[in-house]
Formats: structure tokens, sequence, C-alpha cells
């Protein structure tokens, strides 16, 4: 961990395409609301960055989607095969 | 990340129920401030609200990491907001009412996890209403105790509904939680909106802000008291006192009045966060960088020789009150009078699991032992840290470093520079089972 280190959030666009396939990917309508987002954890059992992403829902409904990279690095073969691959949470 | 004016300002209602929150919520949306506010509303059933932008919502915890405490995030405000922005011309505020029960950890996480939302929001602060007549009856609610530590404001309501000595002691030991928090007392939640929204309780700019409370420190100590001593050796006598031992230090000061007294007490703090050197009645302590520590057994008087090398001004400071224990100092001619005496407010005495660790040190911080030890207190405490917040000064760095965090989550960064200003370090813990004494000599030892 760093302090002094300044993090840089992955901008808007970054995370609306990742959205978009995504969407694509679950069948989602198109506004269905998601949280993507790239998580630098400094829990031990965490890795360094993933990103996550997050279709909320009511209890036992949301689904949550995880890739161990950074938000840039996040393909559409990624999102496509995390599809395939079902969820978590 | 764009500036905060450009994001919308999101101010969190948190209390038990039947704090007030309602009522709270009901002035901000008709209170004539300008501000179009969307509410987004968690506690059903306790009065009605007129109001287009109001969204009920019912908590959902998520957790983004599966048992990461700082992962764990508001499912319904991560969907509502999203929602929420896409109507962002209707608005230009977001009030959210948690239920009595929530946690605001998972609120205040989620402004700052989801990388949207940390984009286009920006939560300005937490609001808490306290009971007065009867938050006595949750004082071991792990909710209430949460929501007065995570508190940028904290509201005192229904005061008309106790005593005001029960008001005093119920707003002192609210302030021993958290010491950061700006403290209201309200009747009918009534409340000027500016103390309550805009608050900039998270916002980095504004960290600067000097809240005497938030920088009061609490001392190590009782007592200190100034004397013009000539060389050669005295007696410290103690009598019988509450304790089997206290630990003091002399340390050399420029003036034997109130000026060298202050000069001399953050020497005295540091040295208050050393190991002791145990002394048995009989046995001598001298002016010197060290702390002290009496063996004080019961029965009768305790003497202690006080030896000092050089005529000048000293300071002594005690652990305890002089007065407890019948101490003074003892000259050839007899007791003597310090020139110049300040009995400081103990430490707070901390009932609750909650309190709050301020510190403050003169002096420059190692980056890399600063980053070791943050690193590894918020991997071993940061559950137990609710809030933290402060101004650093960093070696090498000419300018002021200022951060604040929730949980393991640390946000900071560099602010205006030093110029001629005392570089010193300013910062508070807001916490559970929180270690005064770890704290302080773990950020100590982490100067260059």
């Amino acid at each position: 961990m760093n302090l002094f280190a300044n993090r840089t959030r992955p901008n808007l666009e970054l995370i609306e395409r990742v959205k978009e396939w995504v969407r694509g990917a679950l069948g989602l309508p198109p506004d269905a609301p998601l949280s993507v987002t790239e998580l630098r954890c400094d829990e031990p059992e965490c890795p360094p960055v993933e990103t996550v992403i997050a279709v909320p829902g009511p209890p036992g409904a949301a689904r949550l989607h995880k890739l161990p990279k950074a938000l840039a690095e996040v393909t559409h073969f990624d999102v496509l095969a995390l599809a395939a691959r079902g969820t978590h949470g | 990340m764009p500036a905060t004016q450009d994001r919308v300002p999101v101010t969190v209602l948190t209390g038990f129920l039947g704090s007030g929150k309602t009522t709270l919520l009901n002035h901000i949306l008709t209170a004539n401030h300008g501000k179009r506010i969307a509410v987004i509303e968690n506690e059903f059933g306790e009065v009605g609200i007129d109001q287009d932008l109001v969204i009920n919502a019912e908590e959902e915890i998520f957790e983004m990491n599966n048992g990461c405490i700082c992962c764990t995030v508001r499912g319904d405000l991560i969907r509502i907001l999203g929602n929420l922005m896409k109507r962002k011309d209707k608005f230009d505020y977001i009030v959210v009412e948690t239920t009595g029960m929530a946690d605001p950890g998972p609120v205040a996480q989620t402004f700052f996890v989801d990388d949207e939302i940390g984009q286009k929001t920006a939560l300005d602060g937490i609001v808490t209403l306290v009971d007065a007549k009867h938050v006595h009856e949750h004082w071991d609610s792990d909710e209430v105790q949460a929501q007065i530590a995570f508190a940028d404001v904290l509201l005192l309501n229904k005061t008309d509904l106790v005593t005001p000595a029960e008001l005093d002691a119920l707003e002192a030991k609210i302030k021993g939680m958290n010491a950061a928090a700006r403290v209201y007392r309200t009747r009918n939640s009534v409340v000027e909106m500016d103390r309550i929204l805009n608050v900039g309780g998270f916002n980095l700019d504004r960290a600067l802000d000097v809240d005497p409370q938030f920088l009061e420190p609490e001392y190590p100590f009782e007592w200190g008291g100034v004397y013009s001593l000539a060389a050669g050796t005295y007696e410290f006598v103690c009598g019988d006192g509450p304790d089997p031992a206290m630990a003091v230090a002399l340390v050399p000061c420029p003036s034997a009045d109130e000026t060298g007294r202050k000069a001399a007490e953050q020497a005295a703090v540091l040295l208050f966060s050393d190991e002791a050197l145990a002394v048995p009645p009989g046995g001598a302590l001298e002016p010197a960088q060290r702390l002290y520590q009496l063996e004080l057994p019961e029965g009768g008087e305790k003497r202690f020789k006080v030896k000092v090398p050089a005529a000048g001004a000293h300071a002594l400071f005690t652990e305890h009150g002089p007065d407890e224990f019948g101490a003074r100092l003892v000259g050839p001619s007899g007791a003597l009078d310090p020139t110049a005496a300040h009995e400081y407010k103990p430490d707070h005495e901390h009932d609750e699991e909650v309190s709050s660790v301020g510190i403050t040190i003169p002096g420059d911080l190692d980056a890399d032992k600063l980053n070791a030890w943050m690193s590894q207190l918020l991997q071993t405490r940061g559950t137990d840290i609710y809030r933290m917040k402060g101004v650093l000064s960093v070696k090498g760095n000419p300018n002021r470093f200022v951060f604040q965090g929730v949980h393991m989550l640390f946000d900071g960064r560099d602010d205006r520079p030093w110029g001629n200003s005392p570089r010193s370090n300013k910062l508070i813990f807001i916490g559970r089972n929180l270690n005064r004494e770890e704290l302080n000599a773990g950020f100590r030892a982490c100067l260059a």
C-alpha cells in the first residue's frame, strides 16, 4: 500500500463500455443499473487489483462477477467468458 | 476525479428509530435554501413526505469482495443513485435517510468504492440524530455507537425532554466517542441548514478547517507546572493517592512562566509515550528527556530526589493532579510553588467501546515508515477504525499532506505548502477499542 500514490479512477467512458458489454452478455435491459468498479484492496486475502461487476438486486437476486485485472485491461471476450461461466455472490 | 463542485453532494441522515430523522428531512425539504433535493428514503412509516423526488428503497448490503469489510457497499444505493444520475438536471443535492438500524459504514463506502458514483457524487457528510431522552436505552447497540462514531455532525435532539445537566453529561459522553464531529443541540430537529448541508466532512479541501474540538489534544498528563530552580538537590514528595504509581517528566524549559510551560508541553507529550523508568521511593530523577514512573507503595510519604545540575527554568509534568497525592516539590526552604501551572483535562473517561484518539506531534514523518505503519494498522485494525482524518508533515514534501479514511479506505493528497508555518502532524482516529498509547507510539515511531 502506498498512501501517497494518487489513485486515478478509471474514466467513465471505460466504465460505460464494460457496462454495455455486461448488459449484452447477460441480456439485461439497456438502462439496467450496474456497478463496474476497479477495486484495489489491501486485505491480505484480496487480490491487489480486480474489476468487480455487480448487478444489484433485491436480497438473493444480486449478482457479482470478478475479473482479476484492471478495468482498462478488461476485454469484451473476458465479459462474454465470465457470463458463460456464471456468477458469484 | 472531477472537482467536488462538479459532483452532486450527498448528505446521509442516520439516527436510531424515533430520533427525529424524518422530521429533519421535512425541514430540509421545506427550508428556503434554494436547493432541489432528491431523497433516498430507507425508513418507512414515520411521517409522510410530499415530494416528487423521493425514492423508497430497502437496504441491501452488498459485499464486493466476500467478507472484506472495506468493500461492503449498499446495493440499493448503487442502483438508485445510478438511476437518479440519469435525471441529474432535476436536482442538485441528494439526501439519504437510513433506517435506525443502519450501519453507516457500507453507506459511506459506496461513495468511495463504486467508480461511477465516486465520480458523479460527493459524500458531503453524515448527520446523526441522537434522541437525548431515549439514547441511554440503546447504548449497547452497535448501530447507535457506529452512527455516532461515523458522524460529521451530531444533533442532540429532543433537548426539551431532558434537564440541562443530563444534556451536558450526554454531550460530554458523545464528544468522548467522536471528538471530530460538530455537535448541536436541537428541538424538533430544527437546525440551520448550513450546519448540516455542505459541511465538507469528507472533502479533503476542508481537512485543514480548524475545528478547535478536533485539534484539542488529549494530554497524557493531568498537571504541568514550571519552577525557577537553582542547581542542587530537591525532593518530590508524594503521599498516598488513588494509584500505586505515577508517571512524571521533568524537562528544562526556556522560561519559568506560561510561555515556558507551553514550550515544554510538546516535549512532555512525546516523553509520555516513551517507556518509563521505574523509580522506587528514595530513588532519583533529573531533568532529562525521559519519563519516570514513581512507585508509590501505600503508607506514609514517598520521597524522591530531584537533582538539578544547572540553574534554570524547569517544567514538571505529572500523570495525575498533585493534589490527589498531596505531591509537592520541596527545596531547602520548604515546598515550592510553581511560577505557572496548568491543569489538563484528563483523558475522556471512555465507558464506551467507541472513542476518539487525537494525535498532535511536531516534526516531519518518514514516508516509508508511515506507509508501513499505516498499512499494517489498516490491515489489522481497519475494521475497528470507523473514520480518520488529518494533516501530515512528510519529510521532503514542501506541502501539507491531507487525508481522510473510512475503515480501510484511505484517501489523501498534497495540499498547500507549509511555507513558514511550523511543520506538525495532527490526526484523529475514531473507532472501537482504540489503544491510545499504541497509536501514539506507533505514529511517533514514524517521525523522520
